[in-house]
Parts: structure tokens; C-alpha cells; sequence
């Protein structure tokens, strides 16, 4: 393995691999921001291009690219309250409160730093693991992978903030959108109203831009001033005197024990196909906020949740590559697309990787790490500039987030349905904002719903009730009820 | 909290005279609006979840139980929050309006400011508006136009300053289009 390692390195370290390495970090870090883009689009844009070229620098190339977009879309997430990606979902949640309380610089370079170690972390749990991962990962049927989904609607509890009712209807109604197109066990076309658009269903994207954006963007166009509006005199804005870039890694640093929790998390997690990339950093979000004390702050602009979320997602594309390597199935959309970057290069995923192909393991490996950290340098020194967006004053900022945001929109299904679709989510959620209902729940229920029903159903057609006898599927409910009581233990009322 | 009684003669009569024509009423009908404003999700919510009920017997079997299994807790949980808002409010219209717990399931602190809601309608009218001219004259046009009124308008910019911000917001999204492969959107006319 050392001398695997150490061959890498000299090939990484050449003019060739880090000029490679850098252009995948560089698309990377520019896809990551553009709501309605992600790493499926600019795998997409690099996969002609290694089509002939040699193992490591396109491989170095590739997963720059993939490690970092979960990095760069933190930007939207924190300054405008839009997630850049779905890995970006949870970030919102107290990252746009900080941005709000004139706190951007902490909450991005906190943002970042979990990031960076998060990244790190998940290479090293995808090189120690592959060797021993395949029970592992076998282990986990469909009625584990339903157990999975069960975990993240109860999470509920957590995102609701108090509201559990309404957190309840609001993953329902979530649940309900999922099931929305054709069905996964019969050739039942549901809720289609007879529109060949509805078909598929709806796009995640497309519901996450219209539950976060528009909200938000009314919100802060109906307040007036600009994004900051800490204790600032009226009319003008300005960061909070204390917001120093520095204080996130410093702050980050403080919760070491938070970014190996949830980067043990999103690597965990990450390695299971199927369960869906979007719900890992609700998961990771959802476990801090339970695990933590005064679990009560998230949602008010709380670094951990920032933290929290930001290290799953990242440490969850290493292991999102442990069944991409290792049975050939992706474990995001991501690796799908990798998958076929693999073929092209010659790659042959499998169960003999471990053994027989450790260098392309290692420079995998190193193309990870180094790109993680190149990546969340990179933000921390835009962010000083980026973050000059929060003093921008609203309705200047407005016309360009509202023209990004439908495009984002449009992307979905490049259909004119899209944007209707997308205006009805937004008055719909702009209705629960006003009224306090949490959104959150319906995201992660829509998430959830297809796994959910798929599972569910393999989970009874095949083993019938016997299901519910497995030892995973009994742990995965012990973890649940656990973490269902210590909610409520925590819960105010 | 109750009301203080007054005679309706007198000083005191007249203040609480005052006090009733200014108080009462516009509360009564404050409330009235905000049970209105309260009961919109939950309702409409209830209707979505029946009607799944209704429409999923068009399904096979395999396909008709999980939205079942939505959709009727669906139905019980809007009924229960429906019954809490409207408990809420009884127990509202019995004492003052003034002093009510946080934690009640009527959202008064998320509708204090009426204006603001106008306001806030306003501002979804725009982005309304916006979607409307991308999907009837398509991004090329509708984009530079839009931004340009919503920038001399709301911005507060000159008209010179408002033409620059549309056409440089039009070609950087442009720009990136063509060079990662989005679409723009097409409209109807263009």
C-alpha cells in the first residue's frame, strides 16, 4: 500500500496531474455556486475530455471536480438563503440566519474548514474501508435502506421547531408530491392531471428553488436594507464589528468532535446506494441538533449548523465512491456519471480494486484530499469578497438573484412547466413562512418519499413481515426511537 | 384580560367609547381575518390530501397504497390543526388580543404587520411578472426588459445605469449558458 501511495503521489505531484487536478477544482468551484447546476453538470462538461488521456490526470481531473462542488455551494447557501446544490439544503438552515446577523465571514470560513476536513476525512474512510466494505455494504437490503428513510422523516421532530403538527403535514404533503409521476412497482402514471410534464414527477431542484428562494427573496426585498442587517444604524449596513474570516476555522476547530461525528455520517451514509445524496446533510443536520447541547439554537444562526452539515457533505463523496469502486454502483448522481469517466479511462470497477488496482485507489485517494484542501482555500479567500454581498441593498440585488434563480428553475426540465410549477411552490411557501410553518419537513419528506415506497414495497414482496426481524432493520429502528425520545426529551415544551 | 365596562356617559364614558370604537372592532375583524389567514395551509392542505384519496382509486393496488397511507393521517392531522387554530381563536376572541402566549398555533406575531404583507405581495407580483414575460417572450427579450422597469422602478437607478444592469445581467447568465450547457428559457412568442 505505501509504495501504491507513494507511486500516486509522484504522478499527482507532476506539472501534468496538478495542472489537471486544478482545472477540475477550477469547474468545480465555479459549478458549486449556480443553483440548478452540480457535480452531474460539470461531470458532464470534463467527460470529453479524457476520453484518450492518461489514468492519473484524469482521474486527478474528475475528482477534483466532484470533491469540490460540495464546497463552493455553501456561497449561495449562507449569503442568499438558495441552496447552490442539494448537498447545500441543511446549510440554510443557520447559515442564512448568521449571514443575516451580520455573521457571513464566520459562518463560511467555519463552513469551509468543515468542509475541508470533512473531505479529507472521507478519503481516508474510503481507502481504510474498501478492503473490509463489501459485507458491509451488502448487508444493507431494501428493508434496511426503508429503515434509512423512516430515520430521516423522523427528523421531523428536529426541523420543526416546536411545530411538530405542522412539521408533520408539511413531510406529508412532501411525501405526497414524491409520489407525484410514474410508479416505481406498476405502470401507474399518478397525479399526472394527463401532462406528459409530470410523468417523471418533480425535480428536486426545481421544489427546493421554489420552497428556499422565493420565500427568502420576498422576505428580504419586504424588509428593506441588504442582507446584514446587523445592529446597524437604519438605512445603512454593515457587518458585525466581530465577523472576522478567521473566527470560522477558529470556531470549527472548537466542534472537532461535531465535524468527525457528521463527517463519520456523510461517510457512512455516503457508501449506502440508494438512500439518495440530498438527505445526507439533513441527516448529519438533524443528529447535530439532536446530539448537541442547547440543540434548541439551531435554526437561529448556530455555527454547528453550519458545521455539521458542510462536513457530511463532503465526507460523503468519498464514501459515495466505496460502491462506485467496488460493484460498480453509484452512490450519487454524481458517480453515475463518474462511472462512465472510469470506462473511459480504462478503469474497471470491481470487487479486485482493493487488491489488484491500489494505485488508481491512491491517486483517488490524494486527488481527494489535495482537492479539498485546494478547494476550501480557494473559497476562504473569495469569501472575503463574496460575502461583500450581504451589504449590497436588497433591491439591487434582487433583479440578478431573481433572473439566476428562475434559470436555475428552467434547468429542471427545460420546460415553461417548470417555471409555472415554480411560482406555485413559491407563493405556497412563502404562505408557510408567513404563517411559521416549517419547510424543511416537506423537503425531506419529498426527498424520501421514493425511497420510501420502493423500499417498503421490495421490502414486503420479499420477505413479507420477516423484514422486520433483520438485525439491521432492528438496529435502524433502535437508532430511530433513540433519537425520537431524545428530541422530545430536549424539546421545549 | 376582559374590557373595562364603562357607562358611555361622562369622561370616562367617552374614553371608553373611544376605546370600544377603536378597539373592539378593528380586533374583531383583525381576528377574524387572521383565523381566515391561519386556516389557508391546513385547508387547503385537507383538500389536497382528499382528493389523493379520491383519485388514487383509479390505481392499480400496487400502486394506490402509499399515497393512501399519506394522504388519510393527512386528512386526520389538517382536521386536528384546523380544531387547534379555531380553539386557538376562541380562546383568543374570549381575552384580550394583547399578551397571548408565543406558542399558540395562531401565527399574530407572523402577521403583525399587515402592510408588510402588501408589500411583501407586491414583491411576489414582480417575480410573478418576470416568469411571465421569460415564458411569453423568452429569456432574450424578456430578461434585459424586465430587469431594465424593475431596476428604474424599484431600484431607484437611472434609466442609463437600469439598461446597463439588464444587458449585463442578460449576457453574463448568457455567457454561462453556452459555456456549461444550461438551456435559457424559450417563450411562447420568441
Amino acid at each position: 500500500m505505501y509504495d501504491a501511495l507513494v507511486l500516486a503521489a509522484v504522478q499527482l505531484f507532476s506539472v501534468q496531474g496538478l495542472s489537471f487536478l486544478t482545472l477540475g477544482v477550477t469547474v468545480g468551484l465555479v459549478i458549486g455556486p449556480i443553483p440548478g447546476l452540480g457535480g452531474v453538470v460539470g461531470m458532464s462538461i470534463l467527460l470529453p475530455f479524457v476520453f484518450g488521456m492518461d489514468y492519473v490526470p484524469g482521474l486527478a481531473m474528475l475528482i477534483g471536480m466532484t470533491a469540490v462542488t460540495q464546497t463552493s455551494d455553501t456561497f449561495p447557501a449562507v449569503l442568499l438563503g438558495i441552496p447552490g446544490t442539494s448537498g447545500s439544503q441543511a446549510t440554510v438552515m443557520d447559515g442564512y440566519p448568521m449571514a443575516r446577523l451580520g455573521r457571513a465571514n464566520t459562518a463560511l470560513g467555519a463552513a469551509f474548514t468543515a468542509s475541508a476536513v470533512g473531505g479529507v476525512i472521507g478519503a481516508l474512510v474510503l481507502v481504510l474501508i474498501i478492503p473490509i466494505a463489501r459485507p458491509l455494504v451488502l448487508s444493507f437490503g431494501s428493508p434496511e435502506l426503508f429503515m434509512l428513510a423512516v430515520f430521516g422523516v423522523s427528523l421531523v421532530g428536529v426541523l420543526s421547531k416546536g411545530s411538530i403538527l405542522a412539521g408533520l403535514l408539511s413531510s406529508l404533503v412532501g411525501l405526497l408530491l414524491a409520489t407525484v409521476g410514474s410508479a416505481a412497482q406498476s405502470v401507474d402514471y399518478r397525479f399526472t392531471f394527463g401532462t406528459m410534464y409530470l410523468w417523471d414527477g418533480f425535480s428536486l431542484v426545481l421544489v427546493a428553488l421554489g420552497l428556499f428562494a422565493i420565500p427568502e427573496i420576498v422576505q428580504l426585498l419586504r424588509d428593506g436594507g441588504s442582507i446584514s442587517r446587523s445592529a446597524a444604524p437604519a438605512g445603512s449596513a454593515v457587518m458585525a464589528s466581530t465577523d472576522r474570516m478567521s473566527d470560522g476555522p477558529r470556531a470549527a476547530m472548537q466542534h472537532k468532535a461535531l465535524i468527525l461525528r457528521s463527517s463519520g455520517v456523510g461517510a457512512a451514509l455516503g457508501m449506502i446506494p440508494g438512500i439518495g445524496g440530498s438527505v445526507i446533510d439533513w441527516i448529519a443536520y438533524g443528529v447535530a441538533a439532536q446530539t448537541s447541547k442547547n440543540g434548541d439554537q439551531f435554526g437561529k444562526g448556530d455555527i454547528r449548523g453550519v458545521i455539521a452539515p458542510e462536513s457530511a457533505n463532503n465526507a460523503k463523496e468519498g464514501g459515495a465512491l466505496v460502491p462506485t469502486l467496488l460493484f460498480g454502483i453509484p452512490g450519487s448522481g454524481t458517480t453515475a456519471v463518474l462511472l462512465g469517466g472510469l470506462v473511459l479511462l480504462g478503469i474497471q470497477p470491481g470487487p479486485r480494486m482493493a487488491t489488484d488496482r491500489l494505485d488508481v485507489l491512491m491517486v483517488i485517494l490524494l486527488s481527494l484530499v489535495i482537492a479539498n484542501l485546494m478547494g476550501a482555500a480557494a473559497c476562504l479567500l473569495a469569501a472575503k469578497w463574496f460575502s461583500k454581498l450581504c451589504l449590497v441593498p436588497a433591491v439591487k440585488l434582487a433583479p440578478f438573484l431573481i433572473v439566476v434563480i428562475t434559470t436555475a428553475a428552467f434547468q429542471s426540465r427545460f420546460s415553461n412547466a417548470d417555471l409555472l410549477v415554480f411560482v406555485l411552490l413559491g407563493v405556497f411557501s412563502w404562505q408557510m413562512k408567513r404563517q411559521g410553518w416549517p419547510r424543511p419537513p416537506l423537503l425531506v419528506g419529498f426527498v424520501l418519499g421514493v425511497a420510501a415506497e420502493r423500499y417498503l414495497w421490495i421490502s414486503m414482496s420479499r420477505y413479507g413481515l420477516e423484514w422486520l426481524s433483520r438485525p439491521g432493520v432492528i438496529a435502524i429502528a433502535a437508532i430511530t426511537v433513540g433519537a425520537i425520545l431524545l428530541s422530545a426529551r430536549r424539546s421545549p415544551r | 384580560m376582559s374590557e373595562p365596562r364603562t357607562s358611555g356617559f361622562g369622561r370616562d364614558g367617552m374614553r371608553g367609547a373611544r376605546a370600544r370604537a377603536q378597539q373592539p372592532g378593528s380586533a374583531r375583524s383583525r381576528n377574524i381575518g387572521d383565523l381566515g389567514d391561519a386556516l389557508v395551509l391546513p385547508t387547503l392542505m385537507f383538500g389536497v390530501f382528499v382528493f389523493a384519496i379520491f383519485a388514487s382509486n383509479d390505481f392499480s393496488q400496487a400502486a394506490q397504497w402509499f399515497p393512501r397511507a399519506i394522504a388519510v393521517p393527512g386528512v386526520l392531522l389538517s382536521l386536528l390543526k384546523v380544531a387547534l387554530i379555531v380553539r386557538d381563536h376562541i380562546a383568543r376572541s374570549r381575552h384580550s388580543a394583547v399578551g397571548q402566549s408565543e406558542e399558540s398555533s395562531l401565527p399574530s406575531a407572523h402577521m403583525a404587520d399587515r402592510s408588510n404583507e402588501t408589500f411583501a405581495l407586491g414583491w411576489l407580483a414582480w417575480i410573478s411578472a418576470y416568469v411571465l414575460a421569460v415564458g411569453v417572450i423568452g429569456f432574450m427579450w424578456g430578461t434585459p426588459v424586465w430587469v431594465a422597469i424593475f431596476s428604474r422602478l424599484r431600484s431607484g437607478v437611472s434609466t442609463r445605469v437600469a439598461l446597463v444592469w439588464a444587458g449585463a445581467i442578460t449576457t453574463g447568465i448568457w455567457i454561462i449558458a453556452i459555456n456549461t450547457g444550461m438551456r435559457l428559457p424559450r417563450g411562447i412568442l420568441f
